[in-house]
């Protein structure tokens, strides 16, 4: 298991480079559609597709897993910090489960709706014609690897409240040095 | 027994497409079935976007939506065919036209019978004008590099082969984009002006340009319309066909009172020369031409789409 | 029983520490399986998750937070409240107005409160503690200075009530000076009435010479270019608000280079963490709209809005309730979660009692404000004692008289709507 999960994080890692590029991207193109727009006249006729249809989609999916290892999604923890480690466990376990269920339900649909875009050569009526597919299949991507990373979470914890060791280490869950983004 | 169907919209509640097309036709199914069949309306993006809409019904949450094909253009093809540049006059002749090619012809067996919905409502809105800040469009010059907002698809093609920038941005943002000289005009349909406030800024419209339109159309789930009975189902088409026919000269009244609204806010509408209309009709026939060539080139009947439609207007 | 089963859900999920995007997907997923079946529910999951983040609008979110973690970088915010102390000169309680400016300051090229307060416990409360200030006034002026970046424009916060209530968002950011000044002065005059009480709490500064002071004006260059570039450019309408905030990235980008702070591994290092801001945000918007469809279809708002119209109070009571409503509700949620959970209800119920929902934005802000600072969930208290290492109750207990200063100043904004209004208008008019 704990081959698998590095494994995870390796893949993690690498969508995280990529939702950084598509940041990067995002500010660059905008900044050079703004000033070719008002320099030349001539904004970028692409930039609005590309980025609602692909880079914002690419920022949020390809992040989504390494965000909750990172500990960055928020939640109330007034009444975890209070428990002790064996029910902070327990409560891990509804955690992963939940969300085991809702993103591996959303992976599967997406999968569906991905590989049927696919197949049916979807695109976008335009002067440029997005396919569709690559947008659809980031669902199935970083949804499909949140709902990995929770079952490796969930048999972990499972495995620590059934033995009573820490056979699997967690570290107390905690945000980015303890900062929000408000 | 009863019977309760959802529909789902995504129009600001009170829209006057609501109340055309939409309230009228639920109250009247209602009617004649002697409240056997009642409906509960979703309106505003209630249960989902714009784009959200076919799927959604296809997957029964909503048992009848909104669905637009130009919101769904990967999915919906060829019914753009009724939304290029030049592809009719008025709003009934377009409506007549979907209508003919969505339920007998090309558009139904590749846009509607494949994503397993049936079109029950549709019109055809009036033609899209060219709005603009600083002078009328009366001739090349005066659209040459003039940034216009547009929604894209075909019009991005249409405004650059008329020569002008085709600008794409968020809809609330227009009227910001508007007042800063970001953007020098809009290609819109008349409504939207006034939807999105934006008269105040405008000066000039065209008056007899045909620079595309927009398919509003309520669809039902082939599987919630299997379920209704035989009577149901009868009394519901006979209902959207008046509708359909009523609606779209509704529609077009609507239009004089909306322009007469402009006006009223300062707005001058000039039509353009007619030699300079003949050369813009011309090459928008190119833009129609090209999209059907595309089409084709992907294994679509785009086509098979441009002939049907263009002879049923012509009836 | 449907709706409480929903709602039993999320609160549950939210008290046992789970995420709040993924609680209200998960209590929003089962009230639409209880709703509708498996049909609705993967209808709802099919669309969802991709259209909530197929918006240009929305990366203003990813680019304000980059901008504010660029900001960081370049270290700007470091000179900026040394050259507001300077000019305040020997002013009893000096410094602490002027980590009052300089968050103001701070607020004005930087979009989120956390990262405002953790630059002023690295730069302001040093100083006033190595100058003899009571710890806790220093810590409680620094977690409320640190609040003012999220009205002052730009602001992650009011971006996400913007899209929420689908209110124009330009004008919303230009609607947050004015109440951003206000507050500040009101952070002053709270720091002057504390010190007025007991002087001891802040000894009196050393003299700077005037060759000092203007010496440290060679902030304003940084400062200027960056609030030119973000809030400049909405209100002159150089650009919209979605390209202003690509624009404020790419200034604080060229800022942090300037002062030599780009290296590749900061660049992935802050690309990263803003990445990472944004998809929590985002999944918390993606929560709220499964949730809310679940409470769509239970016609739950429909029902609210209905029976509150229905009451016969005034408006004005009603108004009162939703603001005590939020200022509880911040004391144990984070603020991005509260926004989202609660516009899509509250909204509609304040626009039917004739309330403008740009004003109301401005005041939920303030609100929020509030929420930073009260235990026990108080996210600027926790940067400031974590930056300074001095204990949390400290800092809340510094916060105190700041949170009824705050409750004075939400009663002014909403007797006079004009003072949030007013600049907005005139951003129209122009
Ligand atoms: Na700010
Ligand atoms: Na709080």
């Amino acid at each position: 298991m704990p081959t698998l999960s590095r494994l995870l994080a390796r893949i993690e890692s690498v969508f995280d480079w990529l939702a950084a590029a598509a940041m990067l991207m995002i500010m660059t193109v905008v900044v050079c559609d703004t000033i070719l727009r008002y320099a030349f006249n001539s904004p970028l006729s692409w930039a609005y597709d590309l980025i609602s249809i692909y880079l914002v989609a690419g920022v949020f999916f390809f992040s989504l897993a390494g965000t909750y290892s990172a500990g960055a999604h928020v939640n109330v923890d007034i009444l975890q910090k209070t428990l002790p480690p064996k029910a902070v466990g327990v409560t891990e376990v509804v955690t992963a489960s939940v969300g085991l269920v809702v993103f591996a339900l959303i992976a599967e649909a997406g999968t569906r709706r991905t590989i049927d875009a696919f197949v049916s050569g979807d695109v976008l009526s335009g002067a440029i014609g997005w396919p569709t597919w690559p947008a659809q299949a980031l669902v199935p991507l970083g949804c499909g690897l949140l709902a990995l990373r929770l079952a490796l979470v969930l048999v972990g914890r499972l495995l620590n409240l059934a033995t009573g060791r820490e056979i699997v280490r967690f570290g107390r869950p905690q945000g980015h040095e303890g900062m929000g983004f408000e | 027994e009863p019977i309760k169907l959802r529909v789902a919209d995504s129009f600001p509640s009170g829209h006057y497409l609501v109340k055309l097309i939409i309230q009228p036709w639920m109250a009247e199914v209602t009617r004649r079935t002697d409240n056997a069949v009642t409906f509960d309306h979703y309106p505003g993006q209630q249960l989902g976007k714009a784009a959200d809409m076919l799927a959604l019904t296809q997957n029964e949450v909503a048992d009848i939506g909104y669905i637009a094909p130009a919101y769904v253009s990967d999915k919906m093809v060829t019914s753009e065919v009724a939304m290029l540049p030049g592809a009719f006059a008025t709003s009934c002749q377009g409506t007549r036209a979907y209508l003919e090619v969505a339920r007998n012809g090309v558009v139904g067996t590749e846009d509607y019978a494949p994503n397993r919905i049936r079109l029950l409502l549709a019109i055809a809105l009036p033609q899209y004008q060219i709005l603009t800040i600083k002078a009328p469009v009366l001739d090349e010059p005066d659209v040459k590099g003039v940034k216009l907002r547009s929604t894209g698809g075909a019009q991005d093609l249409t405004l650059r082969t008329i020569g002008a920038t085709p600008v794409r941005m968020a809809a609330p943002e227009t009227y910001e984009a508007l007042s800063r000289g970001t953007l020098d005009g809009v290609l819109f349909p008349l409504d939207s002006v006034i939807a999105y406030d934006v008269q105040k800024l405008l000066k000039y419209s065209t008056a007899n340009g045909r620079f595309g339109s927009f398919i509003v159309a309520y669809s039902i789930g082939d599987k919630a319309w299997k379920r209704l009975p035989a009577a149901v189902q009868t009394v519901m088409m006979q209902v959207a066909d008046e509708i359909n026919a009523s609606a779209c000269a509704a529609v077009e009244r609507q239009d004089a009172e909306i322009r007469q609204k402009l006006k009223d806010a300062g707005i001058q509408f000039t039509a353009m020369p007619d030699a300079f209309e003949k050369r813009v009709t011309e090459k928008l026939q190119d833009v129609a031409a090209q999209w059907a060539k595309t089409l084709d080139g992907r294994g679509k009947k785009g086509s098979q789409a441009l002939a049907e439609f263009s002879a049923a207007v012509q009836r | 029983m449907i709706v409480a089963i929903g709602l039993g859900t999320l609160f549950l999920l939210l008290a046992i520490g789970t995420p709040v995007g993924f609680a209200m997907a998960a209590a929003g997923a089962l009230g639409l399986w209880l709703v509708g079946g498996m049909s609705m529910l993967t209808g709802i999951l099919q669309t969802a998750p991709l259209s909530t983040v197929s918006a240009y609008e929305l990366i203003t979110i990813p680019m304000f937070l980059l901008m504010a973690e660029l900001v960081l970088l370049s270290g700007v915010a470091d000179d900026l409240f040394k050259a507001t102390a300077a000019w305040m000169g020997r002013v009893r309680g000096g410094l602490a107005m002027a980590t009052a400016l300089a968050g103001a300051g701070f607020g004005a090229i930087c979009g989120t409160s956390t990262a405002s307060a953790a630059t002023l416990s690295a730069t302001s409360l040093p100083a006033m503690l190595r100058q003899g200030y009571e710890p806790a006034m220093a810590g409680g002026v620094v977690a409320i200075s640190g609040t003012l970046a999220m009205l002052i424009p730009p602001s992650v916060a009011l971006v996400i009530y913007g899209l929420l209530a689908e209110v124009n968002i330009g004008a919303l950011l230009i609607g947050g000076v004015i109440p951003g000044i206000l507050v500040m002065l009101t952070i002053m005059a709270t720091v002057y009435t504390l010190v007025l009480l007991d002087p001891s709490r802040a000894p009196p500064a050393r003299p700077v010479s005037w060759r000092e002071k203007f010496a440290w004006l060679r902030v304003v260059g940084p400062m200027v270019l960056l609030f030119g570039s973000v809030t400049g450019v909405i209100y002159t309408g150089f650009a919209t608000p979605t390209e202003a905030s690509a624009l404020g990235a790419a200034g604080a980008l060229a800022i942090a280079a300037w002062y030599g702070r780009v290296t590749p591994p900061a660049l992935l290092r802050v690309l990263r963490r803003s990445a990472h801001g944004t998809c929590m945000i985002v999944m918390i918007l993606l929560g709220a709209h499964i949730f809310g469809y679940f409470f769509t279809l239970t016609q739950v708002t429909h029902n609210l809005v209905a029976f509150v119209g229905g009451l016969e109070v005034s408006r004005w009571v009603i108004m009162a309730l939703i603001l005590c409503g939020y200022i509880v509700l911040g004391m144990f949620m984070d603020q991005i979660a509260i926004l989202v959970l609660t516009v899509p209800i509250v909204l509609p119920l304040v626009k039917s009692l004739g309330f403008d929902p740009l004003w109301f934005g401005i005041v939920k802000i303030v609100t929020a404000e509030v929420g930073m600072i009260t235990p026990p969930v108080g996210l600027n208290c926790f940067v400031v004692a974590r930056y300074s290492g001095r204990p949390v109750q400290e800092i809340f207990r510094g916060s105190l008289p700041h949170f009824i200063a705050h409750i004075i100043i939400i009663t002014i904004l909403v007797a006079f709507p004009d003072l949030v209004l007013w600049l907005p208008r005139t951003m129209m008019a122009n």
